[in-house]
């Protein structure tokens, strides 16, 4: 076992699957020039000495079409793993994931694979409103496509894993503040998602999600960053009796909606914390579904806590009141007693 | 405005004094000046003048009783008015006999508004756990947010009211399936539920029922007990009728009318119209009849929802069908402004269509009447359901040549019988009455449809 931070056990998931399968390989901006960071986060630093410029591709700085050559040679036959060096930039490529990636098998009746993996960093970190954005919400909501979202360093390298063995296109969520990198590509206000990371050959299985915290009062559910949100709000609402279990789905799309459903029909009360705007967002798909499937076992409304409907501040001050804070998970937890 | 009435200072040193008796009693009317009661210290007796006309209301002190000085004894109002409780002084409140003719809160609280009193705010955990207890809703308080009654107050209550361990949250019954445990006095909760979160079905009860005895029969004897033939899960068509009959039955105040009505002209007419070549049922003259009366006689075209009776502008009938999967009731649209011949067709495609398992959703909703023959099954009368949210269904028994007397001779004529169920609670006897009679009337003389 090995203490991992989320970036170098990414590193690690994206070399084992290359030394297992030829066919991986790499795409993207910046991720193997030499004497760069590897990449703007340094997950694929040193990966092209390893596996050589051919296997590690730099691109010119064209999302859609680093994307368009992913789903080419995933098509062919391939697994790349492309790689988008902000989120934001994702929307350069949408035609490429929505109209093709994610359509290509159900339009074929499923002789055309598209088994690639896009992985982009998400999250507010004082770069402003274009570099700023958590856009998940917006491939949850594309059918075809598998969307996954690991917050710890044991949950990314081994949803990368079983992403790239995965034979249906997956984009992978990864936080900026949770990258844990060191040196110069230091994040301010980072969280260390560090932890043990086994060596040996494991797995993270696509659509399973895990309780963090177990508790009886309050569900609270949270993806990447908004999970260790709801984690320290749950430890201080404990101080006040409030015991509040914490979900981390790790995927989103498929979703555990069953690991959700049984703990709220236990506590009977929701919040879901999200770092993106409200209006359409992810939280109101979690809540419309519980509040279906488990209504007779509410005891009050489900709230959500996000981001307001505008785009993510610069000024370090706004940008602190926009991003989910624990004071108003705990606010919205006490609201619903 | 009510108007105190008050105990009037005796001197500077009392300050209390005895109210030895009322002139008036609460609800009288009481004029200004004239005596109201009277009280007494150590030294005399007073009678005190009522300080305004009106009504005397709530006494709020015995004869015999001590009250203070200056504090309010009585109210007197304008008619009509109501007086809230709390304007009394403070000293008075305690000295209140508990049936005090003020209106408690919570009944003045049914008063509000339409007579249907406020809105619960209750979540829908609370509710589940409250009903699975036949605990009275109002009866709870609310510590939840935005004033709810929430999980833990229902706790609180049944634990107070010493009940017996409380049901986990979890377990849950359905309405229908909670009404098939009572009517069979079996005790659901003692049920394994087969549902959605251990929540005991329908089908968990019908088949503890079967093996179990209902109320009031004494238990077999081992060895008695008898075996299952056959099980049929009620799904899909059967399920929405068992539900539905059920729901109509127990929500509507059914009466059922049946007349006889000579047919033979009605029978002659058919005849008629099949040597010219046109082919029409039974069902179809009696589409066609009940799309008139139904025009003079709207109330039977209506619908009672929740408190408001809506009289529909547009007359559609369903026809009620057997079909393979069940009772089907496909609906013709705007029949009174259909020819005999356009309902006769009409009528075929939608039956065709519901025997064969492909009506439209449309087809079978919408319907503002019900018809419903059973006279091939050789059956007279009978009383049909209503098919809510209709308030009214006509049955129609066989057309068969029976002896009958006109005048004073004896003939045989065709005679049908025909049965009218309808929902008391938005339609009377009387208007049900006139309906059928002109349904007979058109059945015995169809020309007159022609008027």
């Amino acid at each position: 076992m090995a203490q991992m931070s989320v970036a170098e056990a990414l590193r690690q998931a994206i070399r084992e699957e290359m030394q297992r399968d030829p066919r991986v390989f790499c795409i993207g901006e910046d991720i193997g020039v030499e004497g760069g960071w590897g990449g703007a986060f340094t997950v694929t630093l040193g990966l092209s000495d390893e596996f050589g410029h051919e296997r590690i591709l730099d691109t010119p700085i064209s999302e859609l079409g680093l994307t368009g050559v992913a789903v080419g040679a995933a098509m062919a036959g391939l697994r790349p793993i492309a790689d988008m060096q902000y989120g934001d930039f994702l929307f350069l490529a949408m035609d490429q994931l929505a109209n093709q990636a994610a359509k290509m098998a159900y339009m074929s009746g499923g002789t055309v694979k598209v088994p690639m993996v896009m992985r982009a960093p998400v999250g507010s970190t004082r770069r402003g409103a274009q570099h700023a954005q958590s856009l998940e919400a917006f491939f949850t909501h594309v059918p075809g496509l598998k969307v996954v979202a690991p917050s710890t360093a044991y949950d990314a390298k081994g949803l990368l894993k079983s992403a790239v063995r995965d034979d249906n296109p997956v984009i992978m969520f990864e936080h900026k503040l949770l990258y844990g990198s060191k040196g110069p590509r230091t994040e301010t206000g980072a969280i260390s998602a560090t932890g043990e990371v086994p060596e040996e050959e494991y797995l993270v299985p696509i659509g399973e999600g895990a309780i963090r915290r177990e508790g009886s009062d309050v569900t609270i559910v949270g993806k990447l960053l908004t999970v260790y949100r709801a984690l320290g709000a749950a430890e201080q609402l404990a101080q006040e009796g409030i015991e509040a279990e914490v979900i981390d789905p790790r995927t989103l799309v498929p979703l555990d909606r069953d690991l959700i459903l049984e703990s709220v029909r236990k506590t009977g009360r929701l919040v879901v914390v999200e770092e993106d705007n409200i209006t359409g967002g992810w939280a109101g798909d979690i809540a419309a579904m519980v509040a279906e499937e488990a209504f007779f076992w509410l005891d009050a409304p489900i709230k959500r806590v996000s981001a307001p409907d505008t785009p993510a501040p610069f000024a370090p001050v706004m940008e602190a009141y926009y991003v989910p804070s624990e004071e108003r998970v705990i606010r919205a937890v006490k609201s619903l007693f | 405005m009510a108007i105190e009435v008050l105990v009037p200072p005796l001197g500077q040193t009392v300050d209390t004094v005895t109210l030895v008796t009322w002139y008036h009693d609460e609800g009288d009317e009481v004029s200004k000046g004239s005596p109201l009661f009277a009280i007494e210290t150590d030294k005399a007796t007073l009678d005190v003048e009522a300080p305004a006309s009106g009504i005397l209301r709530q006494l709020a002190a015995q004869p015999g009783e001590e009250v203070r000085v200056l504090s309010a004894v009585a109210f007197i109002s304008e008619p009509g008015e109501t007086v809230i409780i709390s304007a009394l002084s403070p000293d008075l409140v305690e000295s209140l006999p508990s049936d005090a003719s003020s209106p408690a809160p919570a009944s003045q609280r049914e008063e509000d508004g339409d007579g249907k009193g406020r809105r619960l705010f209750i979540s829908p955990r609370a509710r589940r756990l409250a009903e699975g207890h036949n605990v009275p809703l109002t009866a709870l308080p609310a510590s939840g947010p935005e004033g709810a009654v929430v999980e833990r107050d229902v706790r609180a209550y049944l634990e107070a009211e010493g009940a017996a361990p409380v049901v986990a949250a979890g377990s849950s019954i359905t309405p229908v399936a909670r009404r098939m445990a009572e009517e069979g006095g079996l005790d659901w909760r003692r049920l394994t539920g087969s549902g959605p979160g251990g929540r005991v079905t329908r089908e968990d009860v019908r088949r503890a029922l079967e093996v179990a005895p209902s109320a009031g029969e004494t238990v077999p004897v081992a060895g008695e007990v008898n075996e299952v033939a056959e099980t049929v899960p009620l799904r899909s068509v059967r399920a929405v009728i068992a539900e539905r009959m059920a729901r109509s039955v127990t929500d509507t105040a059914r009466v059922t009318l049946t007349a006889q009505a000579d047919a033979t002209a009605l029978v002659a007419l058919r005849q008629r119209l099949a040597q010219d070549e046109v082919r029409v049922s039974y069902n179809d003259l009696f589409m066609y009849i009940l799309g008139r009366a139904l025009r003079e006689h709207p109330q039977l075209n209506a619908s009672l929802d929740e408190d408001t009776i809506k009289a529909w502008r547009r007359i559609h009938i369903g026809l009620a069908v057997d079909s393979d999967r069940g009772l089907l009731v496909p609906v013709v649209r705007d029949v009174d402004s259909k020819g005999l011949s356009q309902l006769a067709e009409e009528t075929r495609a939608v039956v065709g269509r519901a025997l064969t398992g492909k009506s439209s959703p449309d087809e079978l909703t919408g319907g503002t009447f019900t018809l419903t023959n059973l006279g091939m099954y050789g059956i007279d009368a009978f009383t049909p359901i209503i098919n809510l949210p209709e308030c009214a269904i006509l049955g129609v028994g066989r057309i068969a040549r029976q002896p009958v007397a006109i005048g004073d001779r004896v003939v045989v004529r065709h005679m049908v019988w025909l049965s009218l169920s309808f929902d008391h609670r938005l339609v009377d006897g009387g208007p049900a009455a006139y309906f059928l009679q002109r349904v007979v009337q058109l059945v015995e003389g169809p020309h007159l449809l022609m008027t």
